[in-house]
């Protein structure tokens, strides 16, 4: 498909922008008569359709400026994202391609959650022996049952973060008696297991469990799951400094969203140069590829979505009858 | 607060999506019969609205697409003994909202479930004996045969256009298609999509193996297309933008590509969208009366009719039947027999082996979920079952297109990195950096019979925005599918290594189900199909037993899940649903037998 020059345009303007900026005239009557069947020009693209929830960030976040976070925070996140996905100007890591900095605005944009999320409760409490240890407003759940729910956090991301990243420090202090983005990196790496280990014993036990029971022997080998290096009483003094954060959860978090901000469009504010698409050799958003390109590769390289040329239907070849509906009837009392 | 009282209509369907688009395309066009569609999500077309939708964070991991969990979901426990929680986030099971339903977002692969698969009992029992299946399990017949459902399927594969090669042309095994398939009246409408390198490199391998290779049946498109309807339709552009978004160009069918243009050019089909369906009204005779619902303003409605269709998701349908517990039905429609909720099955979905092809690269990222191909030797009872220790098997296929680096970055080098290193930090970055499109999966997707402990009801503790009690699943795995398991993850290691992978790894195990970790958008039954009244919610048309003006449409019908994705038969059955309802009910209203 080769794309229409005169086509290219910013993508700025919104449908709903468009139709506030139209004369009303005719009002709900000039609007359904709107159908594909007109000709005329449609409204330029926007890359925000459909309209749905989750939409793109409110604005583009700007490199060192965060919305959300303290300054004191960005340099404890940046020092872990660092470790996570490490580099240098020749060889970006997570620091070079603006992790924190997409971290940061999706705590800015989403007061909740940037995904859709259930956060009514009850929400659920672990416990080791007794359930009758956990709050009476909670959820009682064996603590090695726990992560077959997935996430049941009380907490919102930005308290999660807010949180997280003082017990990151607390938790630094405790161990080296510094805070976590003044250590040496060997040292931040030596944390960084810890809250790995916890995350692998939060979803191993169920499985040791399992083959105890006798019906399904070998599952703790044939888990997947990696080796734990850290004692039991290192975990649980991680636990404990941690407090209402869970150590293996949050540095889930952590890598998760380390891995989004290198990956996803520059407009989210990570992925600076598209350093990330370069890293793992993807071409990112294309409109098409052959058949010959999927048996052989292709040489097309990255774009950042706004680049993406216009699908525009009304240029000769542009395939409006293929595309064209009949969308009277579809109504929004 | 009294609700705003529509004119009534023939037929009112809660849902906007696949199964409403059947009925509505067959049943108006035709007769006088006027149509209301209850649709939770917003209005969405092909153009203009997937016309830029090629970002992978909000579609692929934040689910644009999907139901708004912030205001309702699903709980699940894994037994009755456990405690509950709510699916919180996407995992699982991701239904889709917004006109077309969850076909608009679907991967598309689009299969005939097996003769075998609708004798599951009876083949069962007769080749391998009663006490061949576990004391636990509820295996059943469905109450229609393959020969029953073939015209139906033939024609939701030649309205949506499938691309494929058949294996089984009127008894007659063709090379290179499925040969293990039922016998097919004819081609499918277009030729198999486009292969990728990786698909290839198994089919060979497979075919070494003495295995049966064939490409995906797709409904995508491979060549351009003009539908019975007279929708044309662009072919695939391969663009690696496909499950989880609306296809851009209307190669990949859905109900804005095919059924909705002719329901709603009758002027007599209305989907009224951003309206969620509050429950199904019931006279003192317990028929249906209409549907109560609230539009996105907060207004209550009430829309009469004299037929009621339950056409969502199937987790919805069946939280329906439950919610309506007007005088004549206590406990909910079609329950009277305590019915309803039970025969819920899933889908056995894992990726058993990887491997990693050093210095190779794929093009993982082209193509879509369909581009791929796969063996059915293992699938149902296609191979003797003897001397292994299940019932039911699994399909094998390789992985497709479509990869991005967010979501598969997570896991794609677990079990591949040398001994002790992590999945973060210098040396997986650089072994991501060089391996992102050299790791290629096997997955398979097995049978899921039904069990008398996995079954739906209302959660007694969460609600809705709306206040009224969510769905809860309780379910898990059981020893079959372990078995099954175990033995088709071995088969995936020897294709593996037959395809010449520098390192691989196997999942030897199954692990206990866990709802975060997505495996399939398949849950099914809960509302299922039987021969009577004392064994099931419907009859075989989705009629409601005990409520005969209520239908229920989609995979809740399933009495369990063979090892192949539901849509065709989902449309297979709304087809047959469709023609009872337009050539017999409406003329005589009673229970279709």
């Amino acid at each position: 498909m080769t794309a229409d020059p005169t086509a290219a345009q910013p993508h700025e303007l919104s449908r709903r922008s468009l139709l506030k900026t139209l004369p009303i005239v005719g009002g709900a009557a000039a609007l359904a008569a709107c159908t594909p069947t007109d000709t005329g020009r449609r409204a330029p693209q926007d890359v925000s359709a459909p309209e749905r929830s989750p939409g793109l960030p409110h604005e583009t976040p700007a490199p060192g400026r965060y919305r959300f976070l303290t300054e004191e925070e960005a340099r404890t996140l940046e020092a872990a994202v660092a470790r996570i996905a490490p580099g240098d100007e020749a060889d970006p890591g997570a620091v070079q391609m603006g992790v924190a900095t997409y971290i940061d605005g999706k705590l800015a944009d989403h007061e909740a959650f940037a995904e859709p999320t259930y956060h009514r409760g009850p929400f659920a409490e672990g416990y080791d022996t007794d359930p009758g240890e956990v709050p009476a407003d909670a959820v009682p759940v064996a603590t090695d049952q726990l992560y077959r729910y997935g996430h049941q956090d009380r907490l919102t991301p930005q308290e999660t973060y807010r949180r997280g990243l003082a017990a990151l420090d607390r938790y630094a202090q405790t161990r080296f008696g510094t805070l976590f983005a003044d250590l040496p990196t060997d040292r931040q790496d030596e944390i960084l297991v810890v809250l790995d280990d916890h995350l692998s014993r939060s979803e191993q036990a169920e499985e040791t469990s399992v083959g105890a029971s006798g019906d399904s022997g070998g599952a703790v080998e044939e888990a997947g799951g990696q080796q734990i290096v850290t004692p039991p009483d290192v975990l649980d003094q991680a636990e404990d400094v941690f407090g209402d954060v869970h150590p293996g959860n949050f540095f889930a978090t952590l890598r998760t969203d380390t891995i989004e901000g290198m990956f996803a469009d520059p407009l989210y504010g990570g992925n600076v140069g598209m350093a990330g698409w370069a890293l793992v050799g993807w071409p990112a958003a294309q409109r098409s590829y052959s058949p010959a390109e999927m048996l052989h590769g292709t040489r097309k390289t990255p774009q950042p979505m706004h680049d993406l040329p216009a699908m525009n239907p009304d240029r000769p070849g542009g395939g409006r009858p293929a595309i064209e509906q009949h969308q009277h009837g579809v109504t929004r009392p | 607060m009294s609700a705003r009282r529509h004119e009534p209509v023939e037929i009112v369907t809660i849902g906007g999506g696949m199964t409403a688009s059947v009925l509505a395309s067959q049943i108006l066009p035709d007769t006088s019969v006027r149509m209301v569609s209850l649709e939770q999500g917003p209005a969405q077309w092909t153009y203009p609205d997937f016309a830029h939708n090629h970002d992978s964070l909000r579609y692929n991991n934040r689910f644009a697409m999907m139901q708004d969990l912030s205001r309702t979901s699903w709980t699940w426990r894994p037994n009755a003994d456990a405690p509950t929680l709510p699916f919180r986030q996407y995992g699982s099971f991701h239904p889709g909202q917004g006109l077309g339903g969850s076909m608009v977002h679907w991967t598309a692969l689009t299969w005939r479930f097996l003769p075998d698969h609708f004798r599951f009992r009876s083949v069962n029992v007769e080749r391998y004996g009663a006490d061949r299946i576990p004391e636990e399990m509820d295996a059943r017949d469905w109450p229609v045969t393959y020969e029953e459902l073939e015209p139906y399927y033939d024609k939701v594969e030649y309205d949506i256009g499938v691309s494929g090669l058949a294996g089984n042309l009127g008894g007659r095994i063709v090379e290179g298609g499925n040969p293990f398939e039922g016998p097919r009246r004819r081609p499918y409408p277009n030729p198999p999509l486009a292969p990728m390198a990786f698909g290839e490199l198994f089919t060979e391998a497979s075919r070494d193996l003495g295995l049966h290779p064939f490409p995906t049946p797709a409904g995508i498109l491979s060549r351009g297309w003009t539908d019975p309807y007279g929708n044309t339709r662009a072919g695939c552009l391969y663009c690696g933008f496909c499950t989880r978004y609306g296809c851009e160009v209307g190669a990949k069918a859905s109900p804005l590509t095919t059924w909705l243009p002719p329901a709603l050019a009758t002027g007599r089909y209305e989907v009224r969208t951003r309206c969620r369906a509050l429950e199904i009204e019931t006279a003192d005779d317990g028929r249906a009366t209409g549907v109560r619902y609230v539009d996105a303003r907060g207004t209550e409605h009430f829309q009469p009719a004299e037929i009621v269709v339950c056409a969502a998701f199937t987790l919805e349908n069946v939280r329906m039947l439950l919610l309506s517990r007007g005088g004549a039905h206590p406990d909910g429609i079609g329950n009277d027999r305590g019915m309803v909720g039970r025969n819920y099955t899933y889908q056995l979905d894992q990726a058993p082996a990887k491997g990693l092809w050093e210095g190779r690269k794929f093009n993982f990222y082209m193509g879509n979920g369909c581009t791929n191909a796969q063996v059915w030797d293992f699938n149902a009872d296609n191979f003797d079952h003897s001397d292994v220790d299940f019932v039911g098997g699994a399909r094998i296929q390789c992985e497709g297109g479509q990869r991005e680096p967010i979501s598969s970055s997570d896991q794609l080098l677990d079990g591949l990195l040398n001994d002790g290193a992590r999945q973060w930090g210098a040396a997986w970055k650089a072994e991501l950096g060089r391996s992102w499109d050299s790791v290629g999966h096997l997955e398979i997707e097995g049978e899921s019979p039904a069990y008398h402990g996995n079954f739906m009801d209302l959660d007694p503790t969460y609600k809705d925005e709306w206040g009224l009690p969510m769905l809860r699943i309780t379910f898990d795995w059981r020893e079959n599918e372990r078995n099954l398991y175990r033995y088709v993850a071995a088969r995936c290691g020897e294709i593996v290594q037959a395809m010449g992978a520098d390192r691989t790894d196997v999942t030897e195990e199954l692990a206990p189900y866990r709802i975060d970790e997505y495996q399939s958008t398949h849950p099914n039954g809960g509302a299922i199909m039987g021969f009577s009244p004392g064994d099931s919610v419907t009859n075989s048309y989705g009629q409601v037993w005990d409520t005969p003006n209520v239908f229920v449409t989609g995979a809740a019908l399933f009495p369990q899940n063979p090892g192949a994705n539901p849509t065709g038969t989902v449309g297979a059955l709304a087809m047959r649903t469709a023609e009872a309802i337009r050539d017999r009910y409406l003329a005589a209203p009673g229970e279709l037998l």
